[in-house]
């Protein structure tokens, strides 16, 4: 099987980090500074000691000058939940390369440099009706090789699953985090039912829109049984360049569509046509929408 | 409809495999995509539009069969009928196939006749069912090539078989075929379609017949031989008399030739030439020419090559003999002076037994006796006598009978002056015909010409010595008139010089026996002598040689053209049936209207609509 990143790449993701506009409460330590005071080595303030405090950040400096029994207080470092979300629907297996294995590859680039970054990886892939198949939190350098593992070897197939897998997640993602969903938003009822799941949701939210140029720029002519890869429908196209043009214009619509249903919830949305190059779309696309730096 | 190239017929089949490549070209591939909803949503977008397209699509096939039916009409040679109106109805196709009909005046050099026939296919196969049809073949008789019939294709056979014959025209006996014919139809009306280019007299006997008048040819400048005769001169020297005429707007200007019959070879040439409308005569001397066939060419080309050429077969005069009975006259010397074929003795012969002894004659002069019995003679005359065995009687004598009057035009008195003949005592003559009557008196002729089936025979009833015809200058006029009367004429039984086209070859043969005949083109036949000793051959419709083979030997006859009706070639506008003048009408023999330009141009429209909608489509 082919590898998802090759080691010269991974080697460039190391220099990246997560950006997440907001810090979120972890678990556990991390390498993120929170607002929430806790026992790192940044100071924050002090106050009046209390029984049951840990006597180890007790002040002594202040005790010996002004006999006053203050704790400090410290900021507190947080880990970074990143959820690596991919639609694993029969759609995405198209194209030369696939759709899907383009998001993988997304995912696994980003996936790298959060583990890096000593952030809470959690990849998974979502499956009709409302499944995701994910092997749990991953965590530091060490759980990469299981990272790559998993996304390299998800499958893909079966109906759309966004409405019922996004629910899914939104129930889940406790406590928040930055969530990354990779997938070609493609659903005949429309995202935004399904974009509705992240509406209260407080976290950082990225949608990498993964299309093949055949889906933006379809060169069709002829007589055409068009089959829908995910339900098996059937559509008989005519395909004159009227009917492109009508087809261009639906697209346009639809995506613009995408586009506000994603704005009115936070969400960043960036078009990952699979013709742009995998290693720019990381380095610099990422990069500029703001998710890696 | 009917079809001119029907084989080509069977590439209506080709609709078959039209029709499935269409479809086939319209069998749709199957290609999966990531999602469709999009596609669904921008057919319907374009319902109106898909709508539109099915419609075409469906046109588009329904043109391309209507292309296909089009160009296979248009190479099956489609011709739409112009007769599918009324009742059926009963046609005469009188094709006219006289010499004139084979002037090459048509496009490519086809002659009339050859455009005649290809309007008359046309006819034939506009015929629709129930309609009859009867083809006559006209020259200078009719003949009913097919009678009434519906059969396309024996009609179709029958007018490619009809050929150019060297005749004139004449509708007379055509006319009639075609009233007897009407009067069979039992109240059906007759149409008739002469196919002439109208060098042909009112035929009559067409009155009140529907007569489609159907020209062919072009007015043309031509140049023909009319006329040709052997001449011989009072010595007997003999000249072929040669008349060429220019036949339009151009002169002549030509050269005759007179070659042998047989190898062609040049044996005289002469300029022939002549303004417009006249005519050219030359005279070949025959003297030194040998006998037997000769041809007389114009020599050159034009339109109507069948008046160019005229044969004849060159037989001198052959030795005849002539004897005197009677009293001796110093006034009757040897004949043989005025014409030397003639061979004999002025001597009287002693009896009637002497005369016979010797030997057949052709010319008997009985000089106030005659012999009994009188001799089996071709010529004879009577000088103060009169047979007994002859039309002519003597009724009596007549005393200085006056000359009233005498005939300028007989041969026999040609040139002659007899107002101041004076005879003292003659033979009144009873019997002559009216056209015998050479010089006429108050009591009946004193100079008279009578003619029987075996025998001619001139009367002059004085004797000689008792008149003053001798010294008259007539006299030694009218003894050569005479001879020349008897012996340069044919008599029945001679054998011909010259013919005419459609002039019977005679020859006298032992009952029983026959004479083999070869035409000039075509096959032998075989004439058998009838009881008379008659072989008559009556088809010499070509012109040219004709050899002849029978219990004498080989020999020849001779046929020409020469009729001025048929040289004079430009079609007639217009032609008189019936005492009707009925003008050129070509369209009456358009039965069917060939459709193929018509069919090709719609096709290329269809052609260029189906492109147009083809590129709409895309």
């Amino acid at each position: 099987m082919t590898p998802l990143l090759e080691p010269d790449f991974l080697r460039r993701l190391e220099k990246l980090e997560i950006a997440a506009r907001r810090v979120r409460r972890g678990v556990r330590r991390g390498e993120r500074v929170s607002r929430r005071r806790g026992s790192s080595v940044e100071f924050a303030d002090h106050r009046p000691y209390g029984a049951g405090d840990d006597l180890r950040f007790l002040d002594w400096n202040v005790l010996v000058r002004l006999d006053r029994l203050m704790v400090k207080l410290f900021h507190d470092e947080e880990d970074l939940a990143v959820h690596l979300v991919v639609d694993g629907s029969a759609s995405m297996e198209y194209g030369e390369p696939s759709k899907r294995v383009y998001g993988l590859r997304v995912a696994a680039a980003v996936g790298y440099v959060a583990l890096a970054g000593q952030c809470r990886v959690r990849p998974a892939i979502l499956r009709a009706p409302d499944r995701l198949e994910s092997p749990g939190y991953l965590r530091g350098l060490g759980s990469a090789e299981r990272l790559l593992g998993f996304l390299g070897g998800a499958p893909s197939g079966g109906a759309n699953a966004l409405r019922g897998g996004l629910r899914r997640l939104a129930a889940e993602v406790r406590p928040k985090g930055v969530v990354i969903l990779v997938s070609d938003l493609m659903d005949r009822d429309g995202v935004d039912a399904a974009l509705a799941s992240f509406g209260r949701n407080p976290g950082d939210l990225y949608a990498i829109q993964v299309l093949d140029p055949f889906e933006l720029d379809p060169a069709l002519d002829g007589e055409f049984r068009l089959v829908d890869s995910e339900d098996g429908s059937r559509a008989d196209v005519s395909a004159t360049p009227e009917v492109v043009r009508a087809y261009r214009a639906r697209l346009d619509a639809y995506l613009a569509a995408v586009d506000l249903s994603c704005r009115r919830r936070g969400i960043r949305r960036m078009l990952a046509p699979t013709s742009l190059p995998f290693e720019k779309l990381v380095l610099e696309v990422l990069r500029a929408r703001g998710l890696l730096r | 409809m009917s079809f001119l190239t029907p084989g080509f017929l069977w590439l209506f089949a080709l609709a078959g495999p039209v029709v499935l490549l269409y479809f086939f070209r319209q069998k749709q591939q199957s290609r999966v995509v990531p999602v469709n909803f999009l596609w669904v949503q921008a057919i319907q977008d374009t319902r109106t539009a898909a709508v539109l397209r099915r419609f075409l699509k469906s046109l588009l096939l329904l043109l391309q069969l209507l292309f296909l039916a089009l160009l296979v009409l248009s190479l099956g040679g489609a011709t739409a009928s112009l007769w599918a109106r009324g009742s059926t109805r009963l046609v005469v196709a009188v094709l006219d196939r006289s010499a004139s009909m084979g002037t090459a005046d048509g496009p490519g050099g086809a002659t009339r006749l050859e455009a005649a026939k290809e309007a008359l296919r046309g006819a034939v196969d506009g015929l629709r069912d129930g309609d009859r049809m009867m083809l006559l073949g006209v020259d200078e008789r009719a003949e009913v090539l097919v009678p009434f019939t519906g059969d396309r294709d024996r009609l179709r056979r029958a007018v490619d078989a009809a050929e150019v014959r060297d005749l004139g025209t004449d509708l007379t006996d055509a006319a009639v075929l075609i009233r007897s014919q009407g009067a069979a139809a039992a109240g059906r009306e007759v149409e008739v379609l002469v196919l002439s280019d109208g060098a042909f007299p009112d035929p009559g006997g067409l009155e009140g017949v529907r007569v489609s008048y159907v020209p062919f040819g072009e007015a043309k400048d031509n140049a023909g031989i009319t006329d040709l005769r052997v001449v011989r001169g009072a010595t007997g020297d003999a000249s072929l008399l040669v008349s060429a005429e220019a036949f339009g707007a151009a002169p002549l200007k030509r050269t005759l030739s007179l070659r042998l019959g047989g190898d062609g070879r040049v044996l005289d040439a002469r300029s022939a030439e002549a303004p417009p409308g006249a005519q050219a005569v030359l005279f070949f001397p025959l003297d030194a020419v040998p006998p037997g066939p000769l041809e007389v060419r114009l020599e050159g080309e034009d339109a109507f090559p069948a008046d160019d050429r005229a044969w004849l077969v060159h037989r001198p005069e052959p030795p005849r003999r002539y004897a005197v009975f009677g009293r001796r006259s110093r006034w009757l010397k040897d004949l043989s002076v005025f014409r030397p074929s003639l061979q004999g003795s002025p001597e009287p012969a002693a009896d009637a037994a002497a005369l016979a002894a010797a030997g057949p004659l052709d010319l008997l002069v009985c000089n106030g006796a005659v012999p009994d019995p009188m001799p089996h003679v071709r010529a004879a005359i009577f000088i103060g006598c009169v047979p007994p065995d002859g039309p002519v009687k003597a009724a009596g004598t007549v005393e200085f009978p006056p000359v009233i009057d005498w005939s300028r035009t007989h041969p026999v008195t040609r040139h002659c002056e007899f107002s101041d003949l004076l005879v003292v005592e003659a033979l009144v003559l009873e019997g002559v015909p009216p056209d015998g009557v050479l010089v006429d008196s108050p009591r009946g002729p004193l100079l008279a010409f009578a003619e029987t089936e075996d025998r001619q025979a001139l009367y002059i009833p004085f004797e000689l010595d008792r008149s003053n015809l001798p010294l008259r200058l007539a006299f030694p006029l009218l003894l050569p008139n005479a001879l020349d009367h008897f012996f340069a004429a044919r008599r029945p039984g001679d054998e011909e010089e010259v013919l005419r086209t459609g002039q019977a070859v005679e020859r006298t043969l032992a009952p029983g026996e026959s004479l083999r005949v070869t035409p000039p083109k075509g096959p032998r036949a075989t004439v058998e002598a009838g009881a008379d000793g008659r072989a008559v051959f009556r088809d010499t419709f070509r012109a040219g040689l004709y050899g002849l083979e029978g219990p004498k030997g080989p020999g020849w006859a001779a046929a020409s053209l020469l009729r001025r009706a048929e040289s004079a070639i430009a079609p007639e506008p217009r032609v008189e049936a019936g005492g009707v003048a009925h003008e050129a009408k070509p369209e009456a023999v358009k039965a069917n209207v060939p459709l193929r330009d018509p069919l090709l141009l719609l096709a290329t429209a269809i052609l260029l609509i189906e492109w147009l909608l083809w590129t709409k489509k895309r």
